[in-house]
């Protein structure tokens, strides 16, 4: 493993530089990052997020390379951390209009138990590849690789026993298409196939195979128009139990702007979907239909109604939704945005589970922006379910007041909090959940001093009532320029978590970086 | 095909018949503007272009007609006789729905009209220019502005900060971008029956089926909805594992449980539901979703469950 690491780096340190040499002309650039980072921590690993992905060493980073040939070829790569198991890296070489090769490759990993030994690895690789002989037709395909390994643990009640599983599959895909068309119109074929394969039990195994054509078009000399449709196929196996989920979706599309700034849209969705083995099989079917006027950048307004019905034979629900959606910009400074969504479900026939529902979401937004002094901003939103014949009801609103203040003299400030709360009534009276959330996070950049620049942050984030969870980071950041394209940096992070419910439960980490950056032009 | 089901359809009909009184867009032949007349003023402009995909002059992009100025800043000739703000085509200060009319004059708008429910974006304030970038100093791949967080989280505010609750999928930490889940399009509200669950099983493909028992709710295509969405909250949540409750309180969202708090005495009457219902996703061998190894777990025959 760490033979091909060094592999990994050493080939891209080498591809950097010999591009580096060959080229006279400044049309590219990239930013080499060579540093160590340091972790100590104490607690339980398991319980914060952040840094369940982060490892100590030496890392090797390339990143924004940007490099164009005099012949229209570009290559892209973000190729971050090669040399530690937190990997991300992106690569991409291609001609506008001609051919295209993207590479990912990255590496995740999930901790789970108190001590870290308990985690699951996620290695996801995938290869994409396009060509286009003229501009008529482009052919398309790729290979993706998911292989996820390593241990976790259920989420399980404070009173039981931990209870760890083990995890170990690869999941492979492939897809082939091809495009025809030209600007005013394309038809695009696309087959995708799967297969899964849990080295655990066969009882998991199982391939899915989809083929999607989809048509799209402009109407000549009514450029304003466009129409689109498809018919997808979607076959998922499951291999030992002979159990097969198929699904045929037919849909279509249609947009029309009208002078005046008017803009219509259609949409149409018909899937049947069976579950040969479940013994169920559903239609489903939505039209949705939206009228909407713009006022140039000064404003808008657009109203909208949806239905959707689901039949599965013995039972059949039957939604409305309406959307109404309206933004205005009276002058340059300021922006109004409100929306609300409503839609009403019931049930025709039969009996289900979920049965009636009623869910209203609404959204409303507005700022206050000043080119010399920054923005200030308030956004709500609150969402609402209610079930009649399960008794049960959701209650969600979030207000999120942010600021961002800049000055020339003591640089740029900017705070976000958010007040987050919501009741879950559920069927039995006495497992009702209910939270209230604070988040307040901010960062100050201070103004270049001397060629350095520093920055200060944090993020706090408090959740009450039914949990009772604290969670901050504290982050500093300095770095020094010499030269214009060198750059020392140094970033300190602290962690921490606590869950005051839990005794054993709290985790503090400290992460330092530091990295040597040197930009280059090619 | 059941009775009702396209009773909509007529809607669609009226709607054609809309369209079809439209007043049509023609495309009006603007007299043609060389670039080196408009380079003359704005010296420089097309090294912006050079290394994208709009260099001028290019045609191998898909257009039908070589890039020129004109192709984006419709209106040259006047503009050229009486240099004005007012009389040249800017595709940044145009509305959203007079931008992608401006854009897909080469470029067949996004593939979000398959999507499902309203799509807001170009009714809304922005439009292309605002996700892609046009006149770039450097090579921009896909000429996307950006895809990361910061960039959607200045209007789509409370999903950003979802990212930094107790529980969340590791966008801030890089691993992935809002585009790694979501396209150009929005849906009307979450109770979607379809679609979400294909897009969550591209990385967590070992619990998404089929199942030989499936866990109803778990289903994108059922009747009365459900996906992932319906316990998960994707950007963030107090709870562990991204969970809209706690697994105790979840559970009881759906389901009464009244005889477990009697069975055995009550003694198991304080054990998680995911204790014993071990395969929440679905079971391969128990259509009540039990761990198999019931009865090794708590040391004895578990026959009335039917686990031996």
């Amino acid at each position: 493993m760490l033979k091909r690491t060094i592999c990994l780096a050493v080939a891209t340190t080498t591809c950097l530089l010999l591009l580096a040499n060959v080229s006279s002309a400044a049309n590219g650039s990239a930013s080499v990052k060579l540093g160590y980072t340091f972790i100590s921590d104490t607690g339980s690993l398991g319980v914060n997020q952040e840094t369940y992905n982060a490892y100590e060493g030496f890392s090797l980073s390339v990143q924004n390379l940007r490099y164009a040939f005099t012949n229209g070829v570009t290559v892209g790569a973000d190729l971050r951390n090669v040399t530690l198991n937190n990997r991300n890296m992106r690569a991409v070489i291609g001609k506008p209009g001609r051919f295209s090769v993207s590479f990912t490759n990255s590496q995740y990993r999930r901790v789970y138990a108190v001590d870290g030994s308990a985690f699951t690895r996620r290695r996801q690789t995938g290869f994409q590849a396009s060509y286009q002989p003229n501009r008529f037709f482009k052919f398309f395909g790729g290979y993706n690789l998911n292989d996820k390994q390593g241990e976790s643990a259920l989420i399980l009640d404070h009173t039981s026993d931990t209870v760890i599983t083990s995890t170990d599959y690869r999941q492979t895909s492939y897809n082939v298409g091809g495009q025809i068309g030209d600007r005013y119109g394309v038809v695009r074929i696309d087959y995708r196939h799967s297969l899964f394969d849990d080295r655990l039990s066969a009882n998991a195994d199982r391939r899915a195979d989809r083929l999607s054509i989809a048509i799209s078009s402009s109407i000549p000399r009514l450029k304003r128009v466009f129409l689109a449709g498809g018919y997808t196929y979607r076959k998922d196996t499951a291999l030992v139990w002979e159990s097969s989920l198929r699904t045929h979706e037919l849909w279509g599309a249609l947009k029309a702007s009208f002078s005046g700034g008017v803009l219509a849209e259609y949409r149409i969705i018909y899937d049947m979907t069976k579950h040969v083995g479940y013994l169920q099989e559903t239609d489903n079917i939505a039209h949705t239909f939206a009228i909407g006027k713009n006022w140039g950048r000064s404003g808008g307004v657009q109203g909208g109604y949806e239905q959707r019905i689901a039949d599965d034979f013995t039972n059949k629900t039957s939604s409305n939704a309406f959307i109404g959606n309206v933004w205005y910009r009276p002058a340059q400074n300021w922006y109004f945005s409100a929306r609300i969504s409503m839609r009403d479900k019931s049930v025709v026939e039969g009996i289900t589970l979920t049965g009636i529902e009623s869910t209203v979401r609404n959204r409303f937004v507005v700022t206050y922006a000043d080119t010399s002094w920054g923005h200030i901003g308030l956004q709500w939103q609150s969402r609402s379910r209610t079930s009649d014949d399960l008794d049960s009801k959701i209650d969600y609103q979030s207000l999120s007041p942010d600021l961002s203040l800049k000055m020339k003299r003591y640089g740029r400030l900017d705070v976000t909090y958010s007040y987050t709360t919501g009741k879950f009534e559920n069927m039995s009276t006495v497992a009702g959940y209910e939270f209230l959330d604070h988040l307040l996070t901010g960062t100050l950049y201070l103004p270049t001093w001397h060629n350095l620049s520093v920055d200060l942050g944090g993020t706090y984030y408090r959740s009450r009532r039914s949990q009772d969870l604290e969670k901050s980071r504290l982050n500093f950041g300095a770095m020094y320029t010499v030269h214009k394209e060198y750059h020392l940096q140094v970033r300190y992070n602290v962690f921490n978590y606590d869950n005051f419910r839990l005794n054993n439960s709290y985790y503090t980490g400290n992460v330092v970086e530091i990295n040597f950056i040197k930009d280059i032009s090619f | 095909m059941k009775k009702g089901l396209f009773q909509p359809i007529p809607m669609a009909g009226c709607l054609l018949l809309v369209l079809a009184a439209a007043t049509p867009i023609w495309a009006a032949p603007e007299e043609i503007t060389p670039d080196a007349t408009c380079l003359g003023c704005h010296d420089g402009y097309d090294k912006t272009l050079t290394n994208t995909a709009h260099k001028l002059g290019s045609a191998a992009s898909g257009a039908a007609q070589p890039v020129a100025c004109i192709s984006c800043h419709s209106g040259g000739s006047v503009h050229a006789d009486d240099p004005s703000k007012s009389n040249i085509t800017n595709p940044a200060t145009l509305s959203g729905d007079q931008a992608l009319a401006a854009c897909t004059a080469c470029h067949l708008p996004h593939q979000d009209l398959d999507s499902y429910g309203f799509s807001a974006h170009t009714l809304q304030k922005i439009n292309c220019t605002d996700c892609h970038k046009l006149h770039a100093p450097s090579p921009v791949v896909g000429l996307l502005l950006d895809d990361k967080t910061e960039f959607c989280g200045r209007c789509h505010r409370s999903a950003s900060l979802g990212f930094m609750r107790r529980s969340n999928h590791p966008v801030l930490q890089g691993a992935m971008t809002c585009l790694s889940c979501h396209r150009f399009s929005s849906r009307v509200d979450q109770n979607q029956a379809y679609g979400f669950a294909r897009v969550c099983e591209d990385c967590h493909s070992d619990i998404s089926g089929p199942y030989r028992y499936e866990h109803p709710v778990a289903n994108a295509y059922d009747v009365q909805g459900g996906g992932c969405i319906e316990c998960h909250d994707p950007h963030g949540s107090e709870n562990d594992k991204l969970l809209k409750q706690p697994v105790g309180s979840l559970c009881r969202a759906c389901h009464a449980v009244p005889r477990h708090t009697t069975a055995h005495d009550g003694a198991y009457a304080n054990l998680d539901c995911l204790t014993c219902h071990t395969d929440i996703h679905g079971s391969a061998v128990d259509y009540r979703l039990l761990d198999p190894n019931l009865s090794v777990k708590f040391g004895g025959s578990c026959y009335c469950h039917g686990l031996n």
